[in-house]
């Protein structure tokens, strides 16, 4: 019995002195907040030569009018706040990106681009090396596909730009659109709220996108004639089978063009707004 | 006494098994059978291959036999290259401990990971190969074999010992107590060991940390001379980092086959996102009896109460975070393997090559997860109120098992003797998924976000449990599945066995009832109806027997026949076809019916001992349940495979030569095919449908994977004054890896460029391993003390440091080719999946230095 004394003694020393857990794995509250630790893009990018986005624009407009592409030779960035990403999948491959004098949109080849570009966060693009050009006419930043602008691979993409601040959605604020007049092609690439609109096929059973393709829907708002369309992907657009709202809303989308077509890109399913749920537009 | 003697003289190698008694005691390198095998160091050596995993794929055969030398040393000698017997699944390998059947119910086989660090008191064992009468069951077609761990079996006196190695553990130690028979009918045994490993530390899994301990408390009454009974209680709560295969891409941009995709950096730290609990506790209350001199009867009663769970890394609305996943891997830019696809050969192609190569190899930091990006992610998830992109789900296994099992050995005079015994289980398994880190996200929600896009969000499909939508999940919340198997199994064993001259002949027979049946805990969207509650009962018999005799020639010469055939039920984890969603059984599930048969010869001479055995079995029925992510549907696929025949064949010869008293050659070789002998057919269901889908599996001609089927071994081992040498070298040739269903669907548009004009489906050749050349060799020396005594020993493997060992893998379920629904037409890929299946390689050089003091 001494013996098993001395052998529970030394079991009961032994299990005290092993502790058997694994490491917490606690957050620094700081640490994400300095740039340094910024753990996605090029952090040895600095903010200088910046050019703003209208007067990129403007300096490409030829190009971006007649949906080509060009290499940027010239060593400027692009500083601005990305307004637009594919949180619902019906952006993809892009985001919007925004400063003070427009918007523009930057294509890369990737998904998942939400998880390093949340909507509010700052960003630096150093454009040297990048192309610029027009997809049916519509501005955008990325790299040559059949004469035109394609997307840029992810790999160049990582090398060409900077998290400047972490996302603070509160720099972000859609411009307030109460008639078609207010829009203009200054707005392209920015977002935009349209107030108090209703969708023409709208008959609470019609879904934004029914099949797998691209779905195109309509207002009833005489001003958005036939050139306005609310487009959707059925494939990827997560909120592609959600019944379009018979009431009016606010809708907030990213504003875009193909070719001679308007198009209002609805980031998530959120941004359309039901003003009143009772009243039935038809 | 008489009558042992006939028994032993009768069973073939009586040489041999005196002369590892002997050895056992004397010299733990004498190079007999029962000596190596037995002894702590060895032991140790292949402890870390076991079964660490709660897969069976990755766990070699624990085998032994007194009688054969291929297969007492088989087992032990190839544990680094995952060697399982005949290539056979680990279920058909049957682990008793004091006479009941440890085998998982619902996988079939036993982890031995559960007995880890208790190597001091599993050494007292029977084993029976799969053609040998034995006093504990009818053996399983890749053998059996029962630990008996009373205290009294327990060695007497106080062991303590202490190891450094660079194994998957870099300290050990070790202290076991036995009391031995007291004079009061007493007797005790106990056993404390700890192992530990640091994320960083020095050993041949990268990154992999291990915290564990291992415990032992046994307590035996001789209550009178024909009764003892025993409570025996052990487990190992143990905490582990996985290590994950890789492409042979990624581990040559990484320089070392010694890469672990698991691994990551939090915060300048490493982590390992693959953390393994593991913990099941077990006890055993044995009761012997003798009756009368001609009969032993003992009756066990268990519990096991085991918990294992197994974190991992997982995505929703975002990228595959995993650092080796093709899309970010050069050759997932650029298609390195077909010279004729211009459309992914492009300057540009070949740029973004270059630039991921540069990435991949110009940090550390690049080719490991990168654990700040996905908590910076999750961060700006949180300001947008959007769910977790990155998460860590815990998988958990629990099984609650009991019963009690009775073994009968009975003599039937001098020539004969009848041993049965019949055994009664309960199990219950919970499967469950909890949320075990968010990553710093705030927000998640139990809902299907691969059905979300097909179904709008307020539609009931999406929802993993519909009686709670939309149910937001925290840290340590179930989530996505949750449900129960339960299974009650009844079985009964005879052994019969009877000496007539020169020949030895034994028949043995099984039978088991079995039932089982899912209680799902959630009422999941797709399936409402079928999903939550219990479903229907399966009922299923199975049994049958085995022939067979040992001829004595004479001159130490001797003859072995043996033949069977059995009808198997089939695993309770094969039984179901998508059990995280549905009640559904697989449709068509039988008993698998085994036929197996086996010649030796065997020669045992004063200085030569040799085995030369060829077998044949022949497995139908058999099925298969697995389930991958299906990158062409964008869902996780549940795949049911049933109607699998398969053949296993070949030969093992073993001779041990003792060239001096002091110095034995052994040479151990193999030679094997287990193949797939039929296509099969499968029924697939994909997690955003719900939707079931049948295929037939090109599987004919496919291999038992993760084992090698050619293996040459040639050992020498020497001991001079009290030291003990040994050197073996072993060739490891034929591994395959296991295949992939997706890409042998014969029917699958993604799959049609393999068909030829004539309507022949080609199915592509299955995916291998390299083997090679590893040296082992071990050096030791027993000193004795004034009190008690010490041995120093040294063990080394792969001393030649050959990393490019295979020792196992997987084809990569996803297809070469895509599809496009409007055009309908497939095209190459960038990635040739085909071309980089996962792999594991053999750990580099490794040793264990072990000091044991006994006293």
């Amino acid at each position: 019995m001494k013996m098993m004394k001395k052998f529970f003694t030394i079991l009961t020393v032994a299990a005290t002195l092993f502790s058997c857990g694994e490491k917490d794995w606690d957050v620094d509250d700081d640490y994400f907040t300095n740039p340094e630790h910024f753990p996605y893009g090029n952090n040895t990018l600095v903010c200088q030569n910046i050019i703003s986005i209208k007067n990129l624009k403007e300096k490409y407009a030829d190009v971006i009018s007649s949906s080509k592409a060009e290499e940027i030779t010239e060593d400027i960035q692009l500083r601005g706040i990305i307004t637009g990403n594919d949180i619902e999948s019906n952006l993809s491959n892009q985001v919007s990106l925004q400063d003070e004098t427009g918007g523009i949109m930057l294509s890369i080849q990737e998904t998942g681009l939400c998880t390093y570009l949340p909507v509010g966060e700052e960003i630096l693009v150093n454009l040297k090396g990048l192309y610029i050009g027009g997809y049916g006419k519509m501005p955008q930043i990325g790299s040559p596909y059949n004469n035109s602008i394609g997307r840029m691979s992810k790999l160049l993409w990582r090398e060409h730009f900077r998290i400047l601040f972490a996302a603070d959605t509160s720099k972000v604020k859609a411009k307030i659109v109460n008639s078609a007049s207010e829009l203009s092609e200054a707005d392209l690439g920015t977002l935009v709220t349209l107030k108090n609109v209703s969708f023409k096929d709208a008959d609470g059973r019609a879904v934004f996108a029914p099949t797998d393709s691209y779905e195109n829907r309509y207002l009833n708002e005489q001003e958005y004639s036939s050139n306005y369309v609310v487009r959707t992907s059925g494939l990827y657009a997560k909120f592609a089978k959600e019944v379009m709202p018979q009431s009016k809303v606010d809708l907030t989308a990213v504003f875009t063009r193909f070719n001679n077509t308007w198009q209002l890109l609805i980031r998530q399913y959120s941004d359309v707004k039901i003003l009143n749920e009772n009243s039935s537009t038809k | 006494m008489r009558k042992k003697i006939l028994i032993l003289s009768a069973a073939l190698f009586t040489n041999q098994l005196l002369k590892a008694q002997e050895t056992d005691t004397l010299n733990p390198f004498g190079g007999a059978d029962g000596a190596v095998r037995l002894d702590e160091s060895s032991f140790t050596f292949s402890e870390s291959q076991l079964g660490e995993d709660d897969s069976d794929s990755r766990q070699s055969t624990v085998l032994s036999s007194s009688s054969n030398v291929f297969s007492s040393n088989a087992g032990m000698k190839f544990s680094p290259s995952n060697y399982r017997y005949r290539a056979l699944d680990n279920k058909y390998n049957e682990v008793y401990i004091n006479g009941i059947l440890m085998n998982d119910a619902e996988r079939g086989y036993f982890r031995f990971s559960q007995i880890g660090g208790l190597n001091n008191i599993t050494r007292n064992s029977d084993d029976a190969l799969p053609f040998e009468s034995n006093g504990f069951c009818s053996p399983g077609l890749a053998g059996s074999v029962n630990y008996d761990i009373r205290p009294s079996k327990i060695a007497q006196g106080h062991k303590i010992s202490a190891s450094l190695a660079n194994r998957t553990y870099t300290g050990r130690l070790m202290y076991t107590y036995g009391s031995g028979i007291g004079k009061n009918g007493w007797s005790f045994a106990g056993n404390l060991t700890c192992r530990y490993a640091s994320t960083e530390g020095f050993k041949n899994v990268e990154g992999a940390f291990y915290n564990s301990i291992s415990y032992y408390i046994g307590a035996e009454k001789i209550l009178n001379s024909s009764n003892t009974v025993s409570v025996c209680t052990f487990g190992n709560p143990t905490m582990r980092g996985s290590r994950g295969a890789s492409t042979d891409e990624a581990y040559f941009l990484a320089g070392s086959n010694n890469y672990n995709p698991y691994l990551g950096y939090f915060m300048g730290e490493v982590r390992n996102s693959r953390v393994v609990k593991d913990y099941a506790p077990t006890t055993i209350v044995t009761w012997e009896t003798t009756p009368d001199e001609n009969t032993k009867i003992s009756t066990s009663a268990f519990i096991v109460l085991s918990k294992y769970s197994n974190t991992k890394l997982s995505y929703n609305n975002s990228t595959n975070p995993a650092p080796d996943y093709y899309s970010k891997l050069p050759s997932g830019f650029f298609n390195a393997y077909n010279r004729d696809d211009s459309g992914h050969r492009t300057e540009a192609d070949l740029q973004n090559w270059n630039t991921a190569y540069d990435y991949w190899t110009s940090s550390v930091n690049n080719r490991y997860i990168n654990f700040d990006a996905l908590y910076y992610s999750n961060l700006s998830a949180n300001l947008s109120g959007a769910d977790a992109f990155y998460y860590m789900p815990e998988i958990h296994t629990d099984r609650i098992t009991g019963g009690v099992s009775t073994n009968v050995k009975h003599s039937l005079g001098i020539n004969s003797a009848i041993n049965y015994g019949f055994s009664l289980s309960r199990n219950k398994i919970k499967h469950y998924q909890t949320m075990y880190d968010l990553l710093g996200a705030e927000n998640f929600h139990n809902v299907n976000s691969f059905a979300l896009g097909d179904y709008p969000s307020y539609a009931i499909q999406v929802q993993y449990d519909y009686r709670y939508p939309n149910e937001e999940v925290k840290e340590g919340d179930v989530f996505g599945f949750d449900y129960n198997i339960f299974s009650d199994i009844l079985s009964g064993w005879a052994v019969y066995t009877l000496d007539q001259g020169a020949v030895h002949y034994y028949a043995t027979a099984r039978a088991s009832y079995t039932d089982m049946f899912r209680e799902g805990k959630m009422q999941n969207g797709f399936d409402p109806n079928n999903s939550y509650g219990h479903s229907r009962k399966a009922y299923f018999g199975d049994g049958g027997g085995k022939i067979g005799a040992t001829v004595n020639l004479g001159k130490g010469h001797a003859l072995d026949l043996g033949t069977g055939y059995e009808w198997k039920t089939p695993t309770a984890n094969s039984a179901f076809l998508s059990p995280e969603v549905n009640n559904n059984f697989v449709t068509g599930l039988k008993c698998e019916n085994i036929f197996s048969g086996q010649l030796s010869y065997a020669y045992s001479g004063s200085k030569v001992n040799a085995n030369l055995t060829g077998y044949y079995a022949k497995i139908g029925n058999n099925s298969k349940w697995t389930c991958f992510y299906d990158d062409n549907s964008h869902s996780f696929s549940y795949v049911s495979m049933t109607g699998i025949e398969k053949e296993y064949f070949g030969a093992e010869l073993g001779i041990r030569v003792k060239v001096l008293s002091n110095l034995e050659l052994l040479a151990l070789g193999t030679i094997s095919d287990a193949k797939y002998v039929s296509d099969c057919n499968a029924i697939y269901m994909m997690s955003n449908s719900a939707t079931y889908s049948s295929d037939v599996v090109a599987s004919k001609g496919m291999r038992e994977d993760g084992t090698p089927l050619s293996i040459a071994s040639l050992g020498i081992s020497y001991n001079v004054k009290g030291w003990f040498i040994e050197l073996t070298g072993n060739c490891y040739d034929r591994i395959y890896l296991s295949f992939s269903p997706l890409a042998r669907y014969k029917n699958s548009v993604t799959n049609r460029e393999l068909i030829d004009p004539a309507g022949e489906f080609h199915a592509p050749d299955q995916a291998r391993g390299e083997g090679g050349f590893m040296l082992d060799g071990s050096i030791g020396k027993n000193i004795r003390l004034k009190k008690g005594s010490l041995y120093v020993g040294l063990l080394a493997a792969n001393i030649l440091n050959n990393t490019n060992i295979c020792t196992g893998g997987y084809e990569q379920n996803r297809t070469d080719r895509s599809y496009n629904e409007t055009s309908n037409t497939t095209s190459d890929k960038a990635y040739v999946f085909s071309r980089n299946p996962k792999k594991y390689y053999a750990w580099g050089v490794n040793g264990m230095l072990n000091l044991v003091y006994k006293f």
